[in-house]
């Protein structure tokens, strides 16, 4: 069984975003960058699913984030068991996928896992796009794994009605998103067999350019009006206003 | 000649207020509004110059796919835009069409000009402009409370007799169960959301928060703890790991605020926090907060609502 996870490294969920006055885009220096979280459960998935009945666990990222080689190797010592790392600025969801399809010309994967979408541009189409290319079925957001023997898999689905529980063939594409799995703290073992595990730099396609203009940060004023109890019809008349 | 392509998902046979606010804001020599739909009537499409309709038959099974081979046989690339809804469907096919027209495909566009377009990011902590392609489409889908200044008042109920033939390859799925969830509001959807978290205490203290919900028509949502020890299900789950909400009213009671519940609700109008600790983060991101005891601030909201 080898399973590919595609990861993205994005600002810690905390982080204040800032524009660099230079460039007029977002200053990503200084700012901790980390795993993105819905693709760290599809990782920790990954991993568990190792544990459980075996398996080959590759990483795979797109872009050229200074931390990325440190973000990695936390792959791996979380239990990944090689990194690829294709290294080129990553400017679209599109631009993405086709990396990733043109990595896949040479390697073979049962199963690929991403998160269902990634904390900066949260759009989610990455999986979508790939799965086109590579003529497989993908399934988004998906929060519940179980691998069926050796060629099939049972999943829990977002689906419009609800939530669907299938079965489907392998290959295929999931986005994952909690509570799929439990995020691993990589152990002192793990962090120290990720310094020897393999992480390959590859080259891109080609280098895409950007029709990215400006970024803007957007801080919205909320009016902080205290209401006390004894003045609860306020907040009535507020909300009867707003819903009327 | 500036042609453009709007792929919609109507719900109950009506077209949703942001691809309206869509229509009204974009000029075009002609437009071109693809629904995906069950039914042959749409109730409420606006009066609107060079407009024209049609239909593309909703499978019932979500799990089909469009085909590519009859998706490339039927559109060509003379769209200078595309839009599209982000429902399931209309994503997959706008996907497919950026994949056949060789080019870029954006989510969460929530304002559009000839020249640029602007892109929400960081669940809508930050903005990008991008500059238009001009010798490809550009395949934009929009944000679900994509408001314009144009208020359109006049529709016209529509029969489509024009049909797009890109048949569903049947999904090779074995449905083993299929759960419908109970609260007929979708969270994306809902006008109001009212949210709750730790300071509930226990999952049966929830009866207010599903009355006062009741009330007021509203979406139900709940912090990620909440959700992470199986008080509430974690549909209801908002923030950055969850659901993103852009309600007109969110109410958020016993939810402390941590930035990642704000990186899911910020895109709320007006947020309301009921909250007993004067020091809780959230009275800072709050429009109207009461520094009460929730089990004390939702009956008395309960008895003077109406
Ligand atoms: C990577 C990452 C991702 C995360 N993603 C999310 C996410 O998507 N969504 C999310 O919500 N969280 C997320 N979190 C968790 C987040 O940091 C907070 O821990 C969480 O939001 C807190 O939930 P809470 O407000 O319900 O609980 P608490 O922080 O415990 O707050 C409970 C609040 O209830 C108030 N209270 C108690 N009793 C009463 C009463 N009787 N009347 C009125 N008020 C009362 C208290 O004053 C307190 O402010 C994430 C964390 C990390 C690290």
């Amino acid at each position: 069984m080898n399973i590919l996870v595609c990861i993205g490294i994005v600002p810690d969920t905390t982080s204040k975003l800032q524009i660099d006055s230079s460039t007029n885009k977002i200053d990503y220096n200084g700012l901790t960058m980390i795993i993105g979280p819905y693709e760290e459960y599809a990782l920790s998935r990954a991993v568990e699913i190792k544990e459980q009945v075996g398996a080959n666990v590759s990483v795979i990222y797109v872009g050229e984030d200074a931390s990325s080689e440190q973000v990695l190797r936390k792959c791996l010592a979380i239990g990944a068991d090689e990194a690829f790392w294709i290294k080129t600025a990553a400017v679209s969801s599109r631009q993405v996928a086709n990396e990733i399809y043109n990595f896949l010309q040479t390697k073979k994967y049962d199963l690929i896992l991403t998160g269902k979408e990634s904390i900066d541009t949260n759009s989610g189409l990455m999986p979508n796009l790939l799965a086109l290319k590579l003529n497989i079925p993908y399934f988004t957001p998906v929060m519940k794994l179980e691998l069926i023997g050796n060629s099939s898999v049972q999943i829990k689905v977002e689906v419009e009605e609800g939530t669907a529980e299938i079965e489907v063939n392998l290959p295929l594409i999931l986005g994952c998103q909690e509570p799929i799995a439990e995020w691993k703290i990589p152990s002192m073992r793990g962090i120290m067999s990720a310094r020897t595990k393999p992480l390959t730099i590859l080259d891109p396609l080609g280098v895409k350019s950007s029709n990215s203009i400006s970024d803007q940060v957007i801080s919205k004023q909320r009016l902080q009006k205290k209401i006390e109890m004894d003045s609860i019809n306020d907040l009535v008349n507020v909300i009867n206003q707003i819903n009327k | 000649m500036n042609h453009q392509l709007i792929i919609c998902e109507p719900k109950n046979s009506r077209i949703s207020d942001s691809i309206i606010n869509l229509l009204s804001t974009i000029k075009a020599d002609s437009i071109h509004l693809l629904v995906i739909c069950e039914n042959n009537v749409i109730y409420n499409i606006p009066f609107i110059e060079n407009l024209t309709i049609s239909g593309v038959k909703k499978s019932n099974n979500s799990f089909d796919f469009f085909d590519f081979e009859l998706v490339k046989q039927n559109f060509t690339d003379e769209s200078n835009f595309i839009y599209f809804e982000a429902t399931k469907r209309c994503t997959q096919l706008a996907s497919l069409l950026a994949e056949i027209f060789d080019t870029e495909i954006r989510m969460n566009v929530d304002s559009v000009s000839n020249e640029q377009y602007t892109v929400q990011i960081f669940s809508g902590k930050a903005k990008t402009t991008y500059s238009v392609l001009q010798d490809k489409p550009n395949i934009l889908g929009i944000v679900s409370n994509f408001s314009s200044n144009f208020a359109i008042s006049d529709f016209k109920e529509v029969q489509i007799s024009n049909w797009v033939e890109i048949d569903n390859k049947p999904a090779q799925v074995k449905i083993l169960d299929l759960q419908k969830s109970n609260s007929g509001i979708s969270l994306k959807d809902a006008k109001v959301v009212v949210g709750a978290g730790r300071g509930m205490k226990a999952p049966e203290n929830w009866g207010i928060i599903e009355d006062l919900a009741k009330k007021l028509n509203a979406g139900l949502a709940c912090s990620k703890p909440v959700s992470d020890i199986n008080w509430r299900p974690h549909h209801e789950h908002v923030g950055q790991t969850g659901i993103k909400i852009s309600p007109k009213l969110y109410i958020a009671c016993g939810i402390s605020g941590a930035i990642q519940h704000l990186a899911g609700v910020n895109g709320s109008e007006i947020i309301v926090v009921i909250n007993n600790d004067p020091e809780a983060p959230f009275h800072k991101n709050a429009d109207y907060y009461i520094t009460e005891d929730l089990f004390k601030v939702i009956p008395s909201l309960l008895n003077n609502l109406n």
